[in-house]
């Protein structure tokens, strides 16, 4: 943390010069308000109001599609890895579907699911799972074969290979996936919950644009901001613990 | 064998003293061949490869570079399949690796499971074919880490231990399976000469302690002649054994009074020079 304070200096130079630009009306005040009044603004609207009532449903939104996502990919990964028919079976479909944003399917999941949670998490879940099914699969096809003639000669059934051995030595990998899908259920959740339904953050900062007040509305942006970081930093602190055995822990 | 008897000196002269049967041999490799296939074409190392091994020896297998050594080992442990002919241990045919043979990896970082502690990795190697209680699994690790002398490293990580204390793990954890051949593929060329050297006599005092039999590759001639008790020398790859001799030291040997007898410079010199006109006759390394 102490090294970083450069960085952090910078933000809060970005911020005195955006206080200083609104007050001066070098911008438009309103639409880019002084930071102070956002400030304000969000000690409001976070104090009970409705920026904190609409946390609650992005964040279970997030974590129930993240996870489904994270307990379907991992397993699925982990064969595809390991058993060649799988990964043939597998793999042509997963690089068809990949490359289309999950944001076109919330059109589709509408029709199917309706507008609201399960909707949203059907989408957060189906953008989540490709990033950790990748990387589970290339971290399975990149563990050493050594380690796994360790496991022949000691004579380890295919399952326990597989869990003792091949799980723990591609976790690394699977952990960089998971956090790039963390990042992205946020995104997609976020957008999901623009175009659809009356709840969540997205709905909030969509909403307050709508009625003009411009100062909630970047509370709720403000708020996604520090979400974003609290979650990777979280996450970041869980994968220094899973890891501690590599002996270089993940500075957050 | 019960976990007591690893630190009474039991038949340490087993080996070389006189038996009243003549045992059966342990593994016996018969006819034994391999291909590899390649773009460039196909390469024999081995064809029709006969020898049998006896029970409560140490073999080394030396050889110029290129000639097979590992894949004899990795035949001989059903970890490669062969192209022709067979292994036979303890009277059936390899398929596969068998239960009672544990093969050390020269690679040990790579065969050292990282995300385990020393007691967590000796562990694996004794929960991988039977349960035990907890506490009972525990108390056996320790038995065997004390025998390879990692005391007071049990919760240390691969990452913050020495080379050589981490191929102690790894031949702790095969020892903890208590098998009758251990198959050990250059396990020391990866460490200083110190270590080296403590190492050997590590391993020699293990084969003299356990009712084992020790199969141990290297390209170190004077590793071999101090260690084993017969050497067989290959020749390049498809050409099958060059020598095959017994080496008749003292036992207990003695990395300062074995390594100074006349005997050991004279077989060292031999199997040097055997090995040595093969490898110059192959041009420039």
């Amino acid at each position: 943390m102490t090294r970083r304070w450069p960085g952090f200096l910078l933000i809060v130079v970005v911020l005195l010069l955006w206080e200083l630009a609104s007050a001066q009306q070098w911008i438009d005040p309103v639409s880019m308000p002084r930071v102070s009044v956002i400030a304000t603004s969000w000690i409001e609207n976070i104090g009970g109001g409705p920026l904190l009532e609409s946390l609650g449903p992005t964040l279970w939104r997030i974590f129930v599609g993240f996870g489904l996502a994270t307990l379907v990919a991992v397993p699925v990964g982990l064969l595809m890895g390991s058993v060649p028919f799988v990964y043939r079976l597998l793999e042509p479909i997963t690089e068809f579907v990949r490359p289309i944003p999950s944001s076109a399917y919330i059109p589709v999941a509408i029709l199917f699911l309706g507008i609201d949670n399960e909707m949203k998490i059907f989408v957060v879940f189906l953008a989540c799972i490709f990033p950790i099914l990748l990387n589970t699969y290339s971290g399975v096809r990149a563990v050493d074969p050594v380690l796994i003639d360790t496991g022949r000669t000691f004579g380890v059934s295919w399952a326990r290979a597989l869990w003792s051995i091949v799980l723990p030595a591609s976790l690394p990998s699977i952990l960089t996936g998971m956090r790039i899908s963390l990042g992205i259920s946020l995104i997609v959740a976020v957008v999901a919950e623009m175009i659809a339904g009356s709840s969540g953050i997205g709905y909030f900062i969509l909403d307050m644009q709508r009625v003009f007040r411009v100062p909630e509305m970047f509370a709720g942006i403000f708020t996604l901001g520090m979400l974003g970081f609290l979650i990777n930093f979280l996450f970041l602190k869980a994968e220094g613990y899973f890891l501690r055995w590599r002996g270089t822990s993940v500075e957050a | 064998m019960a976990a007591s008897a690893l630190f009474k000196p039991a038949d340490a002269n087993a080996a070389t003293g006189p038996r009243a049967v003549p045992a059966q041999p342990i593994i016996a490799v018969r006819n034994l061949s391999k291909t590899f296939k390649s773009k460039h074409g196909t390469l024999t190392v081995f064809d029709k490869l006969n020898c049998s091994i006896e029970r409560r020896s140490f073999l080394s297998v030396i050889g110029p570079s290129g000639c097979g050594k590992s894949t004899l080992l990795k035949l001989i442990s059903g970890l490669e399949t062969p192209s022709g002919g067979e292994v036979v241990f303890n009277e059936r045919a390899v398929k596969g690796p068998p239960k009672g043979m544990i093969y050390v990896f020269q690679q040990y970082t790579k065969s050292i499971l990282p995300w385990r502690t020393v007691i967590e990795n000796i562990e694996f190697g004794l929960t991988a074919q039977r349960s035990l209680p907890r506490r009972e699994a525990r108390e056996r690790c320790r038995e065997y880490i004390d025998l390879v002398g990692l005391k007071g490293y049990e919760d240390y990580y691969p990452y913050q231990l020495s080379g050589g204390m981490q191929q102690r793990v790894c031949i702790a954890r095969a020892l903890i399976c208590e098998p009758e051949v251990l198959l050990m593929d250059e396990p020391f060329s990866a460490v200083d000469a110190m270590t080296r050297a403590i190492l050997q006599e590590l391993v020699m005092r293990i084969w003299q302690t356990l009712p084992i039999t020790i199969l141990f590759v290297t390209h170190d001639v004077d590793e071999a002649v101090f260690l084993s008790t017969r050497i067989i020398s290959l020749n390049r790859a498809g050409g099958g054994i060059a020598e095959d001799v017994p080496i008749a030291l003292p036992s207990p040997r003695d990395q300062i009074a074995t390594r100074a007898d006349p005997k050991f410079t004279e077989l060292r010199q031999k199997l040097f020079a055997s090995i040595f006109v093969q490898e110059k006759s192959a041009g420039p390394a």
